[in-house]
């Protein structure tokens, strides 16, 4: 080997060298082929069926949410950090497509989708008739969150925030945010859970796919004129990007205490347009009008508190 | 000589092609930030506006940096402000006022306050729900969350879910036409290295603190946000408000991030009118008074005069 060679080598070798360092250097990224754009849904489908009966059924083979989750997490191999350097891009604006119902293909006909346990069954037939005659009472009337699984179903602007160890997932409607813990942490034992608005999520990411578990909710209602659950609810979620238009969440509720079996519904969420970069979402403050403070009433329905449009203390 | 020759020629090839695709790792922060306070506050002055300073920056940036992937710093985690107090300045210490130089109006209000304070007659927006707004929202207690992402910035406060968007995708502040004043304002940035750079504006007036001066609806900040350690998150401010502020307030915020080794750590949602009776409303004499409730199921209450308690 002469000098010329060798000196030819060494530079060949830089020049291997600085193109290896300017490869991505998160695990496993640089022997990754890039995600082709349908990567997501192909690794959705792979997890877990297309049809819908199929996805209904899949629902029924088990017991609770958890166990579901489980499954499907063992299934993905125990799911996959996100690579800074291929990170989904579920940025920009959102909205929920479908009428105010928690299940979207609800027939007008047809009083719900879920299978109800008799006493949530006759819990909705009441509030069905009440609010034919125009007895209301919405929570949120009053300034409370919609909470968790009706804030799948709510309207206004929403913000998907993907990163690496947390996924949060934003609704204009009262600033609520849901954090999707990402980076491997468990539910909190059980001594310290309680129920809250929201619950707690965990989630695992198989590809472009993010799959979550939610427990430790407070019970509510799914929506106005929908069933109520209770704090034993626990759901299954699987979020894809299925074009840049669309963002698709399959949706498996289980709640022994109200649903004879567990609900199944697809929700999704259109991207909102916002070509000059002008559109913001504000700071929701419910309560700007304090004297608009709205109270059930001993029929059930809503009513302002007394107010008048002059100082507190004017009132008589 | 020549199969070598095409060999080199194939690597030099590889090798511009991996340079050209490479992304450009964020350089060293391009503004130069001096040492001291006083050094920071005289930068303020040198500059009329808070726009003046913010394009400034963005000057002597380049422009600034869009940054994506592993470009963007880490600064995931929860934080609190510290050191815990509520002064919007720090280096108040034990001084009844602030070091800002209010104009003789504001500071005759703030005096003002003071006396109220004394005599035990206070409201606080934030006893009815309201959001703080910002530049107060720097100073607020509890747990803060900061995300950054390719093309926006969140920061986020735990009380009364508080979230400021810093648009860093190269848009402007809306069209002059659309502005109104808002709790947190409208907010672009860019990124300067690892440094986030931003300019807030369309505020509505406020108060920095309780016990502490007003700002009016005409405030402008300047913040440079850097983690600064493993630990520590530091936002250099500038505020800008000339109706209340001879000369621009200079001062520094600075976040430590809270141990959570098991990961057991939540920030849950804020609802702050969880009890429906718990309406508090600002009284005639300035002071804060619980509207009548019970403990009974809710029914409509007629609230009593406020000279009744």
């Amino acid at each position: 080997m002469t000098r010329a060679s060798l000196r030819t080598g060494s530079v060949l070798g830089l020049l291997a060298a600085l193109a290896v360092a300017c490869t991505p250097s998160s695990p496993g990224a640089g022997n990754t082929p890039p995600r082709s754009p349908d990567a997501s849904t192909t690794q959705s489908a792979a997890l877990v069926p297309g049809d819908r009966d199929a996805k209904v059924a899949l629902g029924l083979t088990y017991k609770s949410g958890a166990e579901l989750y489980a499954t499907l997490k063992t299934k993905a191999g125990g799911g996959a950090p996100l690579s800074l350097d291929d990170m989904p891009d579920w940025s920009g604006f959102w909205q929920r497509v479908g009428p105010p119902l928690f299940d979207p293909a609800q027939k007008p006909s047809e009083l719900t989708t879920a299978k109800l346990k008799p006493d949530a069954l006759a819990d909705l037939q009441h509030r069905r008739e009440l609010s034919a005659q125009g007895i209301e009472y919405d929570p949120l009337s009053n300034c409370s969150p919609p909470g968790f699984p009706r804030w799948l179903a709510i309207p206004f602007l929403r913000e998907f925030i993907v990163t690496p160890g947390q996924t949060y997932l934003f609704s204009e409607t009262m600033n609520n945010l849901r954090r999707v813990y990402t980076d491997g942490r468990a539910h909190p034992p059980a001594a310290d859970a309680y129920p809250t608005p929201y619950g707690d999520s965990i989630g695992f990411w198989t590809g472009h796919t993010l799959v979550i578990h939610t427990n430790q909710v407070q019970a509510g209602i799914f929506h106005r004129n929908d069933p109520k659950y209770s704090e034993q609810l626990d759901a299954v979620e699987v979020w894809n990007k299925v074009d840049p238009d669309n963002v698709v969440v399959d949706v498996w509720v289980y709640d022994p205490e109200t649903l004879v079996e567990p609900w199944y519904v697809r929700q999704t969420y259109k991207h909102v347009s916002n070509h000059d970069g002008s559109l913001r979402v504000g700071y929701w403050y419910c309560g700007e009008n304090p004297n608009n403070t709205v109270i059930q009433t001993d029929k059930g329905t809503s009513q302002f508190g007394d107010f008048t449009f002059t100082k507190p203390g004017d009132k008589k | 000589m020549i199969a070598f020759a095409r060999v080199a020629l194939g690597a030099m090839l590889l090798a511009a092609t991996a340079l050209a695709t490479c992304e450009p790792k964020p350089a060293f922060a391009a503004v130069s930030l001096p040492a001291t306070k006083a050094e920071l506050t005289a930068l303020g002055r040198t500059h009329r506006t808070a726009w003046d300073l913010y394009k400034d920056f963005q000057s002597q940036a380049n422009g600034g940096q869009r940054l994506k992937g592993e470009q963007l710093p880490d600064w995931s985690g929860t934080y609190t402000r510290d050191p815990p107090g509520l002064y919007f300045d720090i280096d108040q210490g034990r001084n009844p006022a602030p070091p800002a130089k209010l104009t003789p109006e504001y500071d005759k209000r703030f005096h003002d306050k003071l006396d109220r304070v004394k005599n035990k007659i206070e409201f606080d927006p934030l006893s009815n729900c309201a959001p703080p707004g910002h530049p107060r929202w720097l100073t607020e207690p509890f747990l803060r969350e900061f995300v950054p992402t390719p093309g926006t910035t969140y920061l986020i406060n735990e009380m009364v879910n508080d979230i400021r968007r810093i648009y860093t995708d190269g848009r402007g502040h809306v069209p002059e036409a659309d502005r109104y004043p808002l709790y947190d304002g409208d907010s672009i940035g860019f990124w300067d290295g690892k440094r986030l750079v931003i300019h807030t504006n369309q505020l509505r007036d406020g108060q920095y603190q309780r016990s502490q001066p007003d700002y009016s609806d005409q405030v402008e900040t300047v913040e440079i946000w850097e983690k600064v350690d493993d630990r520590h998150m530091v936002a250099h401010v500038w505020v800008y408000d000339p109706p209340s502020l001879v000369e621009p307030w200079y001062v520094k915020q600075t976040y430590t991030k809270l141990d959570d080794p098991e990961r057991e750590l939540r920030i849950r949602y804020w609802d702050c009118r969880e009890n429906q009776n718990n309406d508090v409303i600002k009284t005639d004499t300035g002071s804060s008074q619980f509207r009548d409730f019970t403990f009974d199921k809710a029914t409509p209450q007629p609230p009593s005069p406020a000279s009744s308690r």
